[in-house]
């Protein structure tokens, strides 16, 4: 009884797993679901360039994909199913790669922008510094010029005593 | 010892106040480097004719299109948002009645697109692509002639898309739509200081006198 009754709860779980795994593919082969995803790419991307970073490999990619978008519009457009179907999996597959890797590319994009703003601040110091002491050897090299020249006058002043 | 030491003490406060001067100076220069006035923010969209140019818009410079004459036009998008755009060129047909898209309130022409061009941007990049286009289909019903089928770039756009009086003053205009991320949809126009803004342009033709067969 015990163990028909763990073979039924089992049985029980595996339809409805089975049926949320159908429902979620679904899901993702629907158009609408290709509509979402193109514009969560352009938003990730868009984040990229906003971080002052850049990904045109990606952009390219994606634009791509929508060129593909809309052959596979047209082509459902003229009754030809099959082939839409076909381009809105090419669609959806260089839409996934733009996925992945974007968000290595926003984190490269946040990495330069934090080194950017970092070399930017440690070179206000630096700058200060190399110039200030330019200026300060100047003045000791200036200072020590003239008292060579006074001790020089003073040399000659002594040789016509 | 006296006299070095005041000399000293005067050289410090120049070099101080050189310092000080320094540090503001390149902190000034550094913090415009990082943050640099917003440009002016905006889109630019065109339309030439067969040789790239201004001009020649029509095969024999004539505006009366006889069905399934081919006619060639260049269109072209200007991106100076200076970010990453998600632009889509919608393409309508419309006659001298129906209203053309409203850049005061910033709405768009009030019909349906016919075919759309998407893509997306790069800051300041220069998009172009070509329009070709020839009427398949042209009805007369009394005074009224009416386009029924259209070829855009070899697809073909069916269904009774406009018509005009006497076959006179067809219009293609073409609006330029971008995707606004805080809207989460598809904007016509945009704002920049207090005035609203948005890009389209138009090409005006006729319809060759229809032979009733």
């Amino acid at each position: 009884m015990i163990v028909e009754g763990i073979l039924l709860a089992l049985t029980i779980i595996s339809l409805l797993g089975l049926t949320i795994i159908t429902a979620n593919t679904q899901t993702s082969n629907d158009p609408d679901s290709l509509a979402v995803a193109k514009l969560q790419a352009f938003t990730e991307l868009a984040s990229v360039y906003s971080s002052g970073g850049q990904a045109p490999a990606l952009v390219d990619e994606l634009n791509k994909a929508l060129n593909l978008i809309q052959e596979a519009n047209i082509a459902g457009s003229n009754g030809n199913a099959v082939e839409a179907t076909n381009l809105e999996d090419q669609a959806r597959s260089l839409i996934s790669d733009v996925l992945a890797r974007a968000p290595l590319a926003q984190q490269q994009a946040q990495h330069d922008a934090f080194n950017r703003v970092f070399f930017a601040v440690v070179s206000i110091p630096v700058i200060v510094l190399i110039s200030t002491a330019t200026l300060y050897l100047g003045i000791r090299v200036w200072s020590w010029y003239e008292k060579m020249k006074f001790l020089e006058l003073k040399i000659v002043e002594k040789d016509e005593e | 010892m006296r006299k070095t030491k005041n000399s000293w003490t005067r050289e410090s406060k120049y070099i101080l106040l050189f310092a000080l001067l320094a540090t503001i100076t390149t902190s000034s220069v550094t913090y415009v480097t990082l943050n640099p006035p917003a440009p002016e923010r905006f889109f630019a969209t065109w339309i030439v004719g067969a040789n790239g140019l201004a001009e020649h818009y029509f095969p024999n410079d004539n505006p009366n299109i006889a069905v399934g004459e081919q006619v060639n036009w260049t269109l072209g998008v200007y991106n100076a948002m200076s970010t990453l755009e998600y632009v889509v060129v919608r393409v309508k047909l419309l006659n001298s009645t129906i209203a053309s898209p409203n850049e005061t309130a910033g709405n768009p022409s009030p019909v349906p697109s016919l075919f759309e061009f998407t893509r997306v941007l790069l800051p300041n990049e220069t998009w172009t692509f070509p329009f070709v286009w020839s009427m398949l289909n042209v009805t007369q019903r009394g005074k009224l002639t009416m386009i029924g089928k259209l070829s855009i770039n070899g697809n073909t756009v069916n269904g009774a898309l406009t018509e005009a009086l006497l076959g006179m003053n067809f219009r293609f205009v073409f609006e330029l739509w971008f995707y606004d991320e805080n809207l989460n949809q598809f904007a016509f126009s945009w704002t920049t200081g207090n005035t609203r803004e948005s890009a389209w342009t138009q090409v005006w033709f006729n319809v060759a006198k229809v032979v009733a067969p």
